[in-house]
């Protein structure tokens, strides 16, 4: 057993096992899917490379080496086509330039396999590794395939940098581990390729990058959408450093404890051998787990769950964010809002002595100034509403009959306004934890507004659906739809299209739903009408 | 002599009200709702000196408006009032051609020297 072999095997099982949670997490959505295909074939690498290092004639070697190529040879294009999926651009001819790399992909495959003479292989025993196999000496072989193996890494890297620019910050980030780990998954073989030319003798680090990359992967799309790219450069390396740090005692550990059997018996045994490495990996567990909490207490000034601490912390820093962006509007817009009463209010006691006499001034005066108090007032009160809500009194709720208590207040308006009534409760079992009041309030601003849209009749559709722990309130109109222009900033505070409404509303509506951890989502169309769609999770 | 007509485009009654206390007895006042209205009243009414312009929103798009406005009439004098002291919206409402900027809550002392000045 030699750092070659654990290497191989662990780019084996790290591979396999990140490409079964791509499989399993993307039900078949193509970017995660082509990369769940990259991870197994840098395991069918890993694997072969393994089985080939244990191999007991130079004939199986090569077999094995050979099946470890499979990954090689066929990684570059599917890693083209993942770019190409995430990317989501419409190149022309991608699907031709697609297939094409493919197809070159397969001749190298098929060389692999039926051409002898495309390997050459040294064998070494007592060397640091048993096998030592590579492309043949024949300089054209190496460097078509260098050029392929190059145009395909490279370009790819040039999209998703190209790429970066487009996008929204939280993609961004994820994209920026994607660029991370193919840099570190693919300088490995590079590497080896260029020092096989020049034929320098150099160590095959490269399992030990690809055994890296699954795991940047995995820790940026499943676990750490937002985490800071910083963060998990510095983990990585002082991880990778610890791992190695703690390997070599132990291999230094296990040749000790069989040296001195050795000299004190004469002779090397495997059960002594093994029995040793049970003992020290005994021994090691509690040892690495205090170095693992002494380097995080340290570096990251916490222990292993300092990360997902790390990960709350960025997110409520967004949340701040979004925040103070809401209340820099809110503060626009109520200074609109304020200004205009005010503007009435002082304008009338202006000209009051003017028109002390007149009946008509004085009852315009009643009516216009104190409404304008009336409008200042419930401003405020709003405003305070959406500045500091109160906490949330999460109970247990039926979300069927907060709709339809809503529904019973608005019933007079309904028939008023000759909207018809569609319910549509398809969700079950709903043990959903929630503020009914403050969800009550939301459905209220979100119907009320479906109204104010359709004064001349129309249908209101109220729906439930569940998907796992997802439940999903629907409530549709028949009226005149929201423009693409406002369609971003219904939530704004502020924002209203009607003369009524303050623009509180929605986004009264959206705190509420996102303090309950959900989401609203709007589809809408001009002349149609709209659809507001909130997303609550069970818990 | 015949007083000078203005048309006064605001969707709130309360403003509309005030400008009518602080306008009306030297000025022939015609009030309009909102935009479309007030694209519609100079499409018909031909003697209108100068139009007072409400703009709601904070951002450049509120003066789309004053676009349409310029576009159909290009030679009406247009005075914004805004509740936005916003620099951009200002010099970009002059850019557009508008030839004064009224910030809310405004004075009626200021209301009247500034329509006297543009309609003199």
């Amino acid at each position: 057993m030699n750092f070659f072999i654990l290497s191989s095997l662990a780019a084996f099982l790290l591979n396999f096992l990140i490409s079964l949670i791509f499989f399993f997490k993307s039900r078949g959505k193509l970017p995660s899917t082509n990369l769940g295909y990259g991870c197994l074939l840098a395991s069918v690498w890993g694997l072969g490379c393994f089985l080939s290092s244990l191999a007991n004639s130079v004939s199986n070697a090569l077999l094995w080496f050979k099946i470890a190529h499979i990954g090689t040879i066929l990684t570059p294009a599917v890693y083209f086509d993942f770019t190409y999926n995430l990317v989501k651009k419409t190149y022309p001819n991608r699907k031709i330039i697609t297939t094409v790399i493919y197809i070159i992909a397969f001749i190298f495959l098929a060389l692999n396999f039926f051409y002898d003479n495309f390997y050459k292989v040294d064998y070494y025993f007592n060397s640091i590794y048993f096998f030592r196999c590579y492309f043949s000496d024949n300089f054209y072989y190496i460097i078509f395939y260098l050029i392929f193996y190059l145009f395909l890494v490279l370009y790819s890297l040039f999209l998703l940098i190209r790429h970066l620019k487009n996008i929204n910050p939280n993609k961004k980030n994820q994209i920026k581990y994607f660029i991370l780990g193919s840099f570190v998954g693919w300088s490995g073989p590079e590497g080896m390729y260029l020092f096989i030319i020049f034929h320098l003798p150099v160590y095959p680090y490269s399992n030990i990058l690809i055994a890296i990359m699954p795991l940047i992967f995995a820790y940026a799309i499943l676990r750490h959408h937002l985490l800071d790219i910083n963060i998990v450069i510095r983990k990585g390396l002082i991880y990778s450093f610890l791992i190695a740090l703690i390997t070599s005692i132990y291999f230094i550990f296990i040749l000790f404890i069989s040296r001195i059997f050795q000299s004190a018996m004469g002779y090397s045994s495997y059960i002594v051998n093994l029995l040793a490495v049970f003992l020290i990996a005994l021994l090691f567990a509690p040892l690495k787990n205090k170095i693992q909490y002494l380097v995080d207490r340290n570096f990251f000034k916490g222990t292993l769950t300092s990360l997902a601490h790390e990960k709350a912390k960025l997110e409520e820093e967004l949340r701040r964010s979004d925040r103070i962006k809401a209340v820099s509007t809110l503060a626009a817009g109520m200074a609109h809002e304020i200004k205009n009463p005010l503007t009435s209010i002082k304008t009338f006691t202006e000209y009051l002595d003017k028109n002390k006499g007149n009946p008509e001034f004085i009852d315009k005066f009643k009516r216009i100034v104190g409404s304008e108090v009336d409008r200042i007032n419930s401003i405020v009160h709003q405003l305070l509403d959406f500045a500091k809500p109160a906490a949330l009194r999460l109970k247990n709720c039926d979300i069927h009959r907060l709709l339809d208590e809503t529904l019973t207040l608005l019933s007079n308006d309904l028939l008023k306004y000759n909207i018809k009534l569609i319910k549509q409760y398809n969700a079950q079992n709903l043990n959903l934890q929630a503020d009914p009041n403050r969800l009550k309030q939301a459905f209220l601003n979100i119907i009320l507004n479906a109204i104010e849209v359709m004064p001349n009749g129309g249908i209101l559709t109220v729906s439930t659906d569940q998907l796992d722990d997802e439940l999903s309130i629907a409530i549709k109109d028949t009226g005149k739809g929201i423009s693409e222009k406002d369609l971003p900033h219904i939530f704004d505070p502020f924002f209203s299209t009607s003369e009524k409404g303050t623009g509180l509303g929605l986004s009264i509506t959206h705190g509420i739903i996102k303090e309950h951890n959900g989401r609203i989502e709007v589809k809408s169309k001009v002349g149609l009408g709209s659809e507001f769609r909130i997303i609550l999770y069970r818990f | 002599m015949k007083k000078k007509r203005i048309l006064i485009c605001d969707d709130e009654e309360g403003i509309r009200e005030s400008l009518k206390l602080i306008l009306e007895s030297d000025y022939d006042l015609v009030f309009v709702k909102d935009a479309n209205e007030c694209l519609e009243k100079l499409k018909k009414e031909k003697e209108i000196s100068l139009l007072l312009l409400d703009i709601k929103m904070p951002k450049i798009s509120g003066l789309d408006v004053l676009k349409d406005v310029k576009s159909l009439k290009p030679g009406l004098k247009v005075m914004i009032i805004s509740g936005y002291k916003s620099v951009e919206t200002a010099s970009e409402a002059a850019k557009l051609g508008a030839v004064d900027y009224i910030l809310k809550p405004f004075e009626s002392e200021e209301i009247l020297e500034k329509v006297k000045k543009y309609l003199e």
